[in-house]
């Protein structure tokens, strides 16, 4: 078993209800350990795609090559590494090679050789990181993605279609360096590669940044973990999607396994790593006292072994959710503390999302409005981080009442930051989580 | 290997229907005896025994032992709420037996999907603890009948057979779903009732269990 799964929901359904609300908790085993030493199956292609275009000249381009070489130096003999810049067009700079002194050393004379200039087509790299890594079918496939501008060399769509053939081949964290970039084009790649997208401010952070995509995608230790999802014939996953530690819709993404089963890819894990995700079932309502089985959850993955990579399948009985009607109201109308707890959350993000686009297209009463909702709900369930990064760009009058002021004095980047991270969620804390717990 | 579940589909799961979800309450053996769990402090509301430390609600008036609901009053699914004080009986120096049987007669409505088990002898449980639990059983749930059975018309919790200081035996219905019947007529959701040797009790679809003396 490498995966432990806990399940929190109120079981209890008013007589007519028809839809299970849950979260669960998914945790891989921190024994799960990282890949194992020679592992037939192949072990990390760590692949670098970065932005050669004019406006990263000087500076810029110097501390992404420095930062590529160290990241790159530091790699385990055993990983494999490439490099692409792109322009208007790709250019492959370092082949796929194993990370032995002698590549390195080679590679570093090539990475040396980057220069800026020309346009920006972000497809481009995307589709030639994606031709790498598919030669490598049996590797954790990590890429890290940097820019520091806007996608202006190439159609609109072009990202999303070559996006589409990426899904499922490889990983993407991605990195804007400055403020000129758009933190939707680059949000958009990272989401769907399931990584996640953060501002540099300036090009002193990207050494630091590059080395720690390096250790996290060397810790990864189980790939392609798929949550897998049985219902009873004529139930439906009304959505799933991951809530901790950031927000991602999944229903869309399901792969059909059979009538009743579907897939959830989450990627790769590493040993320890835990995620909450939350689920909504419609199952047929039942009569009072009727108890039915609403969804069985289990964790597909592969793990190295000596053979190569074996898929698993983890069975969490104990995470099985059930429906079970009955008249009772102080059963029923009890909501799952864990279930509450992200469904505000979510509500925060959308706040959050709402006023920074309202607060760009100029609609100050609009942003002035949610962003006020959000700093109420933010300050309510006691999240300082998101407080803080709120009050960057609202001067805060009453929290508890959300009455905000937009601030004209914002910085660019600390916008910026607020719209990348306004989905990032944090856990309901063990004491207000046991505080009344139904437990079911 | 599949199981058969109370709707009547080819489960390839074991404890919820793999078709419908559910439970399946099949798989294990049609009888078979568990240990009983030891009765802990009373309920407060009706004064029946907690059947275990870790039980929530009380098995007659459900009252909640953690205090949060307050007990909600007595199932009365057939119309009747008391239940009455067991009539005294006199005692009785014998100790007694209870024999269980499948009968396939009983079943008024026969389905083909959940056919009686077969094959099964009488199966006889002497009246040695205070309390016996009779039920289906769930391991789910956490129940484990003193007298489990694999008949899907009973409750999981179904009725007690209580021992009393005496010696002599009650029939204690806990509500059940389907209800119980004494020597064919149904007794009071939820009552008490003194049992005699010869007596017959019958419950979900084909369960039939005697009350004979020790030989």
């Amino acid at each position: 078993m490498s995966f432990k799964v806990e399940a929190f929901q109120n079981r209890f359904l008013p007589l007519g209800q028809a839809r299970v609300d849950a979260i669960l908790q998914v945790t891989a085993a921190a024994d799960a350990g990282p890949v194992a030493v020679g592992a037939a199956g192949g072990p990390l292609v760590l692949g670098f795609i970065v932005d050669k275009s004019g406006s990263m000249n000087g500076e810029r381009i110097e501390s992404v090559k420095r930062a590529v070489w160290q990241a790159v130096s530091l790699l385990d003999e055993r990983s494999w590494f490439f490099v692409v810049a792109f322009d208007a067009t790709a250019h492959l700079i370092v082949r796929e090679s194993q990370a032995t002194a002698a590549n390195k050393h080679a590679a570093a004379a090539a990475i040396g050789s980057i220069g800026a200039g020309g346009g920006t087509a972000m497809s481009t790299g995307l589709e030639l990181a994606r031709q790498l890594f598919t030669r490598a079918p049996d590797a954790i496939r990590q890429a890290v993605f940097l820019t520091d501008g806007k996608n202006e060399s190439e159609a609109p769509g072009a990202v999303r279609s070559e996006l589409q053939h990426c899904e499922g081949t490889f990983q993407c964290d991605c990195w804007g360096v400055g403020t000129d970039w758009q933190v939707g084009e680059v949000q958009e790649i990272a989401r769907e590669l399931l990584g996640k997208a953060s501002l540099i401010p300036g090009p002193e952070g990207i050494e630091s940044a590059f080395r720690g995509a390096m250790a996290k995608a060397s810790s990864k230790a189980l790939k392609d973990v798929r949550l897998r999802i049985w219902t009873p014939v004529g139930a439906e996953a009304v959505f799933v999607k991951q809530v901790n530690p950031t927000i991602e819709e999944l229903t869309a993404k399901a792969k059909v396994i059979s009538p009743q089963v579907r897939e959830y890819m989450t990627g790769a894990w590493a040993a320890g790593e835990s995620r909450d995700f939350q689920l909504a079932i419609k199952v047929k309502p039942g009569a009072a006292d009727e108890e039915v089985l609403a969804a069985r959850p289990s964790l597909v993955y592969l793990q190295a072994s000596a053979t190569g990579w074996t898929e698993h399948e983890d069975k969490a009985p104990e995470a099985r959710l059930f429906a079970n009607w009955t008249g009772d109201d102080s059963l029923s109308s009890r909501i799952d503390h864990h279930v509450a707890h992200y469904t505000g959350q979510e509500e925060l993000a959308s706040a959050i999302q709402g006023g920074m686009e309202a607060r760009e297209r100029g609609q100050e009463a609009a942003a002035t409005q949610l962003l006020g909702k959000a700093v109420k709900m933010a300050h309510a369930s006691n999240n300082l981080e998101m407080t803080q990064r709120l009050s960057k760009v609202v001067d805060v009058l009453d929290a508890s009442n959300g009455t905000v002021r937009l601030r004209k004095d914002a910085k660019k980047a600390e916008a910026m930051n607020l719209q990348l991270e306004s989905r990032t969620t944090m856990r309901l804390r063990r004491v207000e989580a046991q505080k009344g717990d139904p437990k079911t | 290997m599949t199981v058969r579940c109370p709707a009547g589909h080819e489960s390839i799961e074991h404890d919820y229907c793999s078709v419908c979800g559910i439970a399946v309450g099949g798989g294990a053996p049609a009888l078979l005896i568990a240990p009983g769990s030891p009765s802990l402090t009373a309920c407060p509301a009706c004064g029946e025994a907690r059947s275990g430390v870790d039980t929530r609600f009380c098995e007659v008036c459900r009252y909640d032992f953690t205090g949060k609901v307050p007990p909600a009053p007595l199932p009365n699914a057939r119309g009747l709420v008391a239940a009455p004080a067991p009539a005294p009986v006199p005692p009785r120096p014998r100790a007694l037996v209870l024999v269980v049987q499948v009968d396939p007669t009983l079943d008024v409505e026969p389905d083909p999907g959940t056919p009686p088990p077969e094959g099964l002898g009488d199966v006889r449980v002497p009246v040695t603890r205070p309390e016996l639990l009779v039920g289906r059983k769930d391991d789910v749930r956490d129940v484990h009948p003193d007298i489990a059975l694999a008949d899907p018309g009973s409750s999981r919790r179904h009725a007690k057979f209580v021992a009393m200081p005496d010696g002599s035996l009650v029939l204690h219905d806990l509500a059940s779903t389907n209800g119980t019947k004494l020597n064919g007529v149904d007794v009071v959701a939820g009552s008490r009732t003194a049992l005699h040797i010869g007596d017959e009790v019958t419950l979900g679809r084909w369960t039939r269990i005697k009350v004979e003396g020790a030989s």
